[in-house]
């Protein structure tokens, strides 16, 4: 992957969405990078690119530990000194499905970072199908789908509403103030779509679908703010929404 | 027994009954946890796989957590994890994941789910985060910010700033000692005895009622439901009420108040005595200076504004709804 494929933003660095895109960073420092993403017109689309690369990565071949580590970690946090709670298996195999996952994401990454000039270019032309297709059988899967589906059709039907509401509005203002909402709109519109087409390739990801709902929301806003303040609603804007 | 083939066909029917109801009630597996919470100062969950609860009532030092996973089949439900982190600044994580194409993810979930309960120390800034999922805080002494796509807000018995964001499910706060800012698409929001410098309440589509509201600067904005304040006003506060399509209505109390108002049809005040009253521009201006003048106050600044419906203010103890 050459540079020239990455727009540039000063912000956040390629390492930073490299580790938000394999879910590596903290969950303050990932909710940073999420809002973020909300904003910038131009890390979203690197963060895809990214999270294209990553599914790739997983989709190769990793090696497995040896049969006998599972047994070596599970004795040694078995012995009686350990704090009782974490004998609960709830927690217990959560860290221990953590550490493996870190082992295995470290021997996969070494893999991933030799192979990854070869990746980018097979990725940026093709989705990982394969893997998108064999977790999308899962019928949680479908079940969060239908989740993030009803959430975004609540969010159009809000939309819906409040742009009848500015058709009712919009005769009272002038040409150019209707002309400045139809930009306005126009730019929010674009980035429901791109989210969109972000959340669309990305099954089974929050990430793509929490940049959907943070464009649904910018819009929602606007629109509630020009239904409310007329045609100063740019004017009006900082006092309405800090 | 007189109709054996009767008999047989009811008993038949009754197992398939039984084997129908086993097969469709959750398995429930419910697990305990105490985690070490010394020195913490944020506590942060994200469970987008149901409901969260949190009540500030822990020894100092522990969090108490109840998780509640329910799935149709054990398969399911041993996908369904929980986890912790602690960080050295303070913070504590928890999260829910379910396991999906060999990877754990943060995902909405409806028929299974966990639920988490969690008693959490008083002084502990809360932040949580659902998604369908109710989301309830109560008893904390360090404010909180919750979030949630479809499940309901309630707050009760919190001291320190709150803050929310809802897409919908309606949002009930009480007893709050701090900054407001409350933030939702579609719902009702039930406001009850706040205190603080500011609150300030936005909504798309649904109503606001507030009441006992005694904060220096109140907005309620709601684009197609109804405004409702009632009770005494906060001398020298500021009270910014609007609705687009919906009916803006006050009841209060004995403070003088400044007066701005407009609406789709003449302001409604009649039971209330205002002086000085004149029009300027759109916008109806007036005085009320109390009953009682010995116990003058600074004046409140009232703005009402409903630019389709009405705007009614009247004495406390009317019939307002």
């Amino acid at each position: 992957m050459t540079d020239q494929q990455f727009p540039v933003c000063v912000k956040l660095s390629d390492e930073t969405l490299s580790a938000f895109a394999d879910g590596d960073l903290p969950p303050a420092e990932a909710a940073k990078v999420r809002a973020h993403l909300a904003e910038c017109p131009t890390c979203p689309v690197v963060a895809g690119q990214l999270g294209g690369l990553a599914r790739a990565a997983r989709a190769l071949d990793r090696p497995e530990p040896p049969p006998t580590l599972w047994l070596a970690v599970e004795g040694a946090l078995q012995k009686p000194e350990r704090p009782w709670w974490l004998s609960l298996r709830l927690f217990g195999v959560g860290a221990l499905a953590g550490a493996a996952a870190v082992s295995l994401l470290a021997l996969g990454l070494t893999s991933w970072r030799a192979h990854r000039a070869e990746l980018a270019a097979s990725a940026a032309v093709a989705p990982p199908v394969a893997v998108a297709t064999r977790v999308a059988a899962d019928p949680l899967l479908d079940e969060a789908e239908a989740e993030l589906a009803r959430a975004a059709g609540a969010y159009e039907k809000s939309i819906e509403k409040l742009r009848a509401l500015l058709e009712r509005e919009q005769p009272r203002w002038s040409p150019d103030e209707r002309a400045r909402c139809a930009d306005r709109l126009a730019q929010l519109d674009e980035a429901i779509a791109h989210s969109r087409e972000l959340a669309r390739r990305t099954p089974g990801d929050t990430m793509g679908t929490d940049q959907l709902f943070a464009a649904y929301r910018r819009k929602i806003d606007f629109l509630a703010e020009a239904v409310h303040r007329g045609g100063t609603f740019q004017q009006a804007g900082a006092e309405m929404r800090p | 027994m007189r109709h054996p083939a009767l008999v047989a066909v009811a008993l038949q029917l009754a197992l398939r009954l039984s084997t129908a109801a086993a097969q469709e009630a959750p398995l429930v597996d419910r697990r305990e946890l105490v985690v070490p919470a010394r020195g913490a100062e944020l506590v942060r969950i994200e469970n987008l796989l149901g409901r969260v609860g949190i009540r500030g009532t822990a020894r100092p030092g522990e969090i108490h957590i109840v998780a509640e996973k329910r799935a149709a089949n054990p398969e399911i439900l041993g996908r369904l994890r929980v986890h912790y982190t602690s960080f050295e600044s303070g913070e504590i994580a928890i999260d829910t994941r379910v396991e999906l194409g060999g990877r754990e993810r943060s995902l909405p979930l409806a028929g299974s789910g966990i639920d988490l309960w969690l008693e959490v120390p008083p002084d502990v800034a809360v932040e949580a985060k659902t998604f369908g999922g109710d989301v309830s805080a109560s008893g904390l002494r360090a404010g909180a910010k919750l979030e949630t796509t479809g499940g309901r807000i309630g707050v009760s018995d919190v001291r320190g700033g709150v803050v929310t964001h809802q897409l919908r499910g309606g949002q009930r706060l009480a007893a709050v000692d701090g900054d407001v800012e409350l933030d939702g698409v579609e719902g009702d929001m039930d406001l009850k005895n706040l205190a603080g410098g500011r609150v300030d309440a936005r909504l798309v589509d649904g109503n606001i009622r507030a009441e006992d509201v005694r904060a220096d600067f109140v907005r309620l904005v709601t684009t197609t439901g109804t405004v409702v304040l009632l009770g005494v006003l906060r001398p020298a506060a500021h009270y910014d009420l609007r609705s687009y399509a919906g009916d803006v209505r006050v009841a209060a109390g004995d403070t003088p108040f400044e007066l701005r108002a407009r609406a789709a049809v003449p302001v409604e005040a009649a039971a209330v005595a205002l002086r000085g009253v004149r029009r300027d521009g759109e916008w109806l201006r007036g005085q009320y200076q109390g009953r009682r003048v010995a116990a003058r106050q600074r004046p409140a600044l009232l703005e009402l504004s409903s630019t389709l419906a009405r705007v009614v203010i009247q004495p406390l103890g009317g019939e307002l709804q």
